[in-house]
């Protein structure tokens, strides 16, 4: 009994105590570790770029003919902003098979630039694969043909395509934002170059991963952008090139894919951009920042633009899991608040690269392709961010959801292979109208624009006008 | 052995640990031997259909084999050789850059490269690859759908029931002709 009590109280604990410091001794003596592999942010051999000065840029003339038609498409999202045609032609409520007649087509570099129209006049910051250089292209409405171009050269090699940006046009001045961060003035009728500001060499921005597609502004005869780098925003005159204004940028926020969308409230005209870090309302009289919300950020990119839904209400939406939400402007203690009405999964609604569409107390807009079972679907919410119908999994618009705009009470919708859909814009449910290949695709992103009946439509390599005017 | 494998080293107790599974290796070896010549007699193989493919992760966890027969493959012709990778990164990397935390991959076996201004070029390390479908998720949502998986017929056993088939919610895995046993996506672009 003693024998077997001093077995297991004292000889067992030794024997594996020093069966552990012999197994331990091995461990320790045993030859070489294991070599981690370290995966640290070692250099991977990319190079700084060096910057080149690119301005003036060259003007050539070309066979083009000014026209007389009373175009009104003057920038991205249409004289409003918001995607909604201002025009009183009727349009045409069903298409032949084949689709609405093509007025004319014209072969473009790669890319998703969409074009302005201004009168006779439509305006497109083009890529010139041959030459190298971004290239603001006036052609006539009319019949397509080039009246001139404006270029500069500079090296851009494709990443999805190269051209991105949609002008600015007045009667006076066209203002462009190339991918790599150019902004060049131009005169709208005649090409002649007036200025230009290079937003890296000047104001340190940064040009966004897969290049810049923030579509500049004109707005009382100032262009608006946002560097993002040294100041947040720019007010630039056009007729001089002065600059106006600036706005600091004390998060030190970078260049995002959103485009600075205007707004009125409370008697006050303000310029609302989606940062990389946040939202932003920059007084339109002297660039002051209002007010800003450190809520609303999306990761790796944000490329839709605030789409204002009336009564102080911003809707923003994102991509990347980002989904959306609504914030409405309050006044508190003299300041101007945002505050979050509400916030959603992208399974209820999120966009990646397309902007939705406020349109009579309803957003519309197509889902993202991680929105599960409606992913891809064209939607209708209400303006507490519930979901009115789907267009169903018969009804899908492709991974990067759109083009869309309304026009005539319609949405014309394209999904990224070049077919174009024509549905009611009404939150009574989706009703299709007419559905048409009209572009051999793929990649059909490019904003539309509609004038006079007449629509834009590009895919990665080629524009046509569309004649949509009722018969 | 690769220069991965030389620069990585082995521990002692690996090499004891993998001589343990060596040993249980040659009795599994032995039956899953008889077991291919069975299966290959026949004209199929087991393979996955990437467009079906959701890459819910039971490809890494119900293979017999441990690592996974399964492995990501990257079809080049389809990237995107973007600078910032949604098969590479996670969705909000703290920098652009490989450093680990920034890297979805769990076992770090994609390779990335700088190329030229903008392209990054990045390669699957097969050998680390266990077949999770982290990166082909990350890439199908977001960026071009370049990275896919398929069943790797180097070290599939073929099995009779293939156990991921069986616990596949994509029905995505297949029987096709054993002497075209790869369903490629860059065949198709
Ligand atoms: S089990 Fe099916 S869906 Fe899941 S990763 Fe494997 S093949 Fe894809
Ligand atoms: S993320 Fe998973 S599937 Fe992709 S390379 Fe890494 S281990 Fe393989
Ligand atoms: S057949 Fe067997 S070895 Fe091959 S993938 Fe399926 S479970 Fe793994």
């Amino acid at each position: 009994m003693k024998v077997a009590s001093v077995i297991v109280g004292i000889l067992i604990p030794v024997c594996v105590a020093a069966a552990g410091a012999f197994a331990l001794n091995l461990w320790l003596g045993g030859g070489a570790g294991i070599k981690l592999a370290q995966r640290l942010p070692v250099p991977d051999g990319s190079a700084t770029e060096v910057r080149a000065s690119v301005f003036p840029a060259t003007l050539v003339i070309g066979s083009g003919a000014t026209a007389n038609l009373p175009g009104l498409w003057p920038r991205f999202r249409g004289s409003n902003f918001d995607a909604v045609s201002t025009g009183k032609t009727p349009l045409a409520k069903s298409w032949p098979p084949a689709g609405p007649p093509v007025l004319w087509s014209a072969e473009l570099g790669e890319g998703y630039a969409g074009p302005v129209i201004l009168g006779s006049k439509v305006y497109l910051l083009d890529y010139d694969e041959q030459k190298r250089g971004d290239a603001l292209r006036c052609l006539s409405l009319a019949d397509g043909k080039e009246i001139w171009r404006l270029w500069y050269k500079v090296r851009t090699p494709r990443q999805h395509g190269v051209s991105r940006a949609v002008p600015a046009v007045t009667d006076k001045y066209v203002v462009t934002l190339g991918p790599k961060c150019h902004v060049m003035c131009a005169d709208a009728q005649t090409g002649e170059f007036l200025w230009g500001i290079d937003l890296v060499s000047d104001y340190g921005a940064k040009v966004p991963l897969w290049y810049a597609s923030q579509c500049p502004l004109i707005d009382d005869g100032k262009a608006i952008m946002a560097p993002a780098g040294e100041k947040l925003m720019i007010a630039v005159d056009c007729a001089t090139g002065r600059v106006l204004w600036e706005t600091p940028n004390p998060h030190s926020w970078r260049m995002t894919h959103s485009s600075i969308t205007p707004m009125e409230w409370a008697g006050r005209r303000m310029y609302v951009y989606c940062a990389s870090g946040g939202v932003v309302g920059v007084s339109a009289a002297d660039g002051k920042i209002l007010w800003e919300s450190l809520a609303w950020k999306v990761p790796t990119s944000n490329a839709p633009s605030p789409v204002i839904a009336g009564d102080g209400r911003i809707f923003l939406t994102g991509g990347y899991r980002a989904g959306s939400a609504m914030v409405q402007l309050a006044e508190r203690d003299g300041k101007i608040v945002p505050r979050e009405l509400f916030r959603i999964s992208q399974k209820v609604f999120g966009s990646e690269m397309q902007t939705p569409i406020y349109y009579k107390g309803n957003v519309y807009g197509v889902m993202t392709k991680d929105a599960g079972r409606l992913k891809e679907q064209l939607i209708c919410l209400d303006l507490q961010g519930r979901q009115v119908w789907t267009s169903g999994p018969a009804n899908r618009f492709g991974p990067f959801g759109g083009p869309y705009i309304i026009a005539d009470g319609m949405i014309f919708v394209m999904n990224d292979h070049g077919v174009l859909t024509l549905t009611e814009a009404t939150p009574t449910g989706y009703r299709q109208l007419a559905r048409a290949k009209v572009l051999p695709g793929p990649e059909s992103w490019a904003p539309m624009a509609i004038a006079g009946g007449r629509l834009i439509v590009r895919d990665l390599t080629k524009m046509i006008c569309l004649d949509v005017r009722a018969k | 052995m690769s220069e991965q494998e030389k620069q990585d080293g082995l521990t002692r107790r690996e090499f004891i640990r993998n001589g343990a599974r060596g040993a249980m290796l040659v009795g599994l070896g032995a039956a899953a031997g008889g077991l291919i010549a069975r299966s290959r007699s026949g004209d199929t193989v087991w393979q996955i259909d990437p467009d079906k493919c959701i890459a819910c992760g039971n490809c890494a966890t119900y293979c017999v084999l441990k690592p996974s027969a399964v492995k990501c493959v990257h079809a080049f012709g389809v990237c995107g050789y973007c600078e910032l990778c949604f098969g590479f990164f996670d969705l909000q990397p703290a920098g652009i850059d490989a450093g680990a935390e920034n890297q979805l991959c769990p076992t770090g076996a994609i390779r990335r490269r700088f190329v030229e201004e903008p392209y990054y070029e990045y390669k699957i390390d097969e050998r680390l690859c266990i077949g999770c479908g982290k990166c082909v998720e990350g890439c199908s949502t977001f960026g071009n759908s370049a990275l896919f998986l398929q069943v790797r017929h180097d070290r599939c056993l073929n099995c009779n029931e293939c156990a991921i088939a069986a616990a596949c919610p994509a029905d995505a895995f297949r029987r096709v002709p054993a002497e075209r046993p790869y369903l490629l996506k860059g065949d198709k672009h």
